[in-house]
């Protein structure tokens, strides 16, 4: 691949209407732009009209970080740990509902280091939380009628202890 | 606003990362949470392959018969957090008298048959069961040739692909061991994917007719091994499906392992042959790499204390049946017709376990097989035992 196609830029639209102009090499860690580059709907800029600004600048962030190739092995050893540090300190988001919009937006941008990353630090913060925290969270309401949500609780009870 | 929405397919990539102990506590969240945990998708739980800390929980359990049904009573020792502290279950399996397959990843797989109650014939049936989460697949197994007259069998092949998460199991029909003759079989090689739901051919090659496979197979990695036998010189070989492309690989042994006692099994990660050829001894084989030119004898278990023949057995029926767990490196359970004396330590808790094996036993009058099996028997642990033994009878 010549210097010059590695440095195409794409330009993708938020649903908010931003525009962002990524290095195609970069964007097509998401199946879905990928797609629609090999299908060639990508002449004009790519709406994404599930993705906010504020979201698309931290999918974009994480995706030029992950973009980046080590020269030689030691160098590749060093930028391990650096990406490993660099997802950690990604998914310390100050807003929860930010960390939902990424789970959202790597699923849809089919992002799969992304789609795990997010996931797992979902799973990470619900693990410990009670059932009631858990709906909380998800802002989920509890449709059970109290019989059965004794029956389910005895079901698992060893789960509870 | 915030969007607290997740479609459900997400909710599924999300619990398959939680903890077995949060995931069944989810239960309870709503009644969409509740159906995504109890439906199929979830029969795997990622938190055993994707993270550091595998679950090393021990199973120990007894099939019984009751009330015309094929019952699993057991209990789950331990694990590295305490998941399941003496968890007890009791599973009521859609088979009877289930023969295990194989593991991997924290799934077990099965296959029992029995008589057809609406005409000839029998049902075959496979079972893909996660025991932490106490939830089973049942699988129909179609074309199953068993006439030992007609000089061939099925073997069965389960292993969980690493890249996909997906189960798979693999039918093979090859030679009888005794046979003289190699068949020829149309539909010799079948695998079956649980994301698809269906038994096809593989694309790629079949093991050659002139191989007969046996039932003493390890899951390493992409690989299932299974000890097979090269019938043209009629010696010892070992077989490898990759669960990834699907495609069987011969692994040739050295030539002190083509004839003898030999099981294979797994240690470090790594594949293993144990070799009984020793009398009181067992030496043990391992492939580094797998490279089947790097195969070296690593160490020799050692058992002059106790009679030679009773350590063999054991051993055998450590590798072959899961008579004999060990959990963790310092609690070992034993459950075999014989008693071995050690001192110190380690004799204690193996008395301890042993105790609550010999209870569970107690506890079920109608059993009709002792069973007892190891989820994950980590290699490490393994040799630790291995160590130990040696220490000890040394």
């Amino acid at each position: 691949m010549s210097s010059s196609s590695s440095s195409k830029m794409i330009e993708l639209r938020s649903s908010d209407g931003e525009t962002f102009h990524v290095e195609e090499t970069v964007v097509l860690q998401s199946e879905t732009i990928k797609q629609m580059i090999d299908d060639d709907c990508a002449n004009a800029a790519i709406p994404l009209p599930n993705v906010t600004s504020m979201t698309l600048a931290k999918v974009i962030e994480y995706i030029k970080k992950h973009a980046e190739k080590p020269k030689d092995d030691d160098d590749k050893k060093v930028a391990e740990e650096d990406l490993k540090k660099f997802d950690a300190e990604f998914v310390k988001v100050d807003q929860e509902s930010m960390l939902f919009d990424l789970v959202r937006a790597a699923n849809y941008l089919n992002i799969k280091s992304l789609l795990d990353l997010t996931c797992q630090a979902v799973a990470d913060s619900i693990k410990d939380l009670s059932v009631e925290e858990v709906r909380k969270k998800f802002n989920i309401q509890n449709d059970f009628t109290p019989e059965e949500e004794a029956k389910v609780r005895k079901e698992n009870a060893w789960a509870f202890d | 606003m915030a969007n607290y929405y997740m479609p459900s397919d997400i909710l599924v990539e999300i619990m398959k990362r939680l903890p077995v102990k949060s995931l069944m506590r989810s239960k309870s969240v709503s009644k969409q949470w509740k159906s995504i945990i109890d439906s199929s998708k979830l029969i795997f739980n990622n938190q055993v392959i994707n993270h550091a800390k595998p679950q090393h929980g021990l199973l120990v359990g007894n099939f019984v018969k009751e009330d015309g049904c094929n019952k699993l009573h057991g209990y789950v020792v331990d694990d590295d957090d305490g998941i399941f502290p003496q968890h007890k279950f009791s599973l009521t399996l859609p088979v009877d008298r289930p023969i295990l397959i194989g593991l991997s990843q924290g799934l077990l797989c099965f296959y029992s048959q029995h008589a057809n109650p609406n005409g000839f014939g029998s049902i075959k049936t496979a079972v893909i069961w996660n025991p932490a989460i106490n939830k089973t697949v049942a699988i129909d197994v179609p074309d199953v040739l068993d006439a030992l007259p007609y000089n061939y069998i099925t073997v069965f092949g389960f292993g969980v692909c690493p890249h996909t998460s997906d189960p798979k199991l693999v039918k093979i029909i090859c030679s009888h061991k005794m046979s003289k003759k190699f068949k020829f079989f149309p539909e010799r090689v079948e695998v079956f994917r649980l994301s698809s739901g269906y038994w096809r051919s593989p694309h790629s090659n079949q093991p050659r007719k002139s191989i007969s496979f046996t039932h003493n197979q390890v899951v390493i990695d992409d690989f299932i091994y299974w000890l097979a036998s090269d019938l043209i010189n009629d010696s010892h070989m070992i077989v490898s499906f990759d669960t990834i492309i699907e495609d069987f690989t011969e692994v040739y042994l050295p030539d002190g392992l083509t004839r003898g006692d030999i099981l294979i099994s797994k240690l470090r990660e790594s594949l293993v042959v144990l070799e009984n050829s020793y009398g009181s001894n067992v030496r043990v084989w391992m492939m580094q790499n797998g490279d089947p030119k790097s195969f070296a004898p690593i160490f020799t278990i050692n058992t002059p204390n106790v009679s030679i023949r009773d350590v063999s057995i054991s051993l055998r029926l450590l590798l072959r049946n899961h008579y004999f767990c060990l959990i963790k490196q310092t609690v070992i359970l034993i459950l075999t017709p014989f008693e071995i004396k050690v001192n110190g330590n380690i004799a204690k808790v193996w008395t301890r376990l042993s105790e609550e094996a010999r209870h569970i036993y107690a506890d079920c009058s109608a059993i009709t097989y002792r069973f007892m099996l190891l989820l994950r028997l980590t290699s490490i642990m393994f040799l630790t035992f291995l160590k130990m033994m040696l220490t000890l009878f040394l």
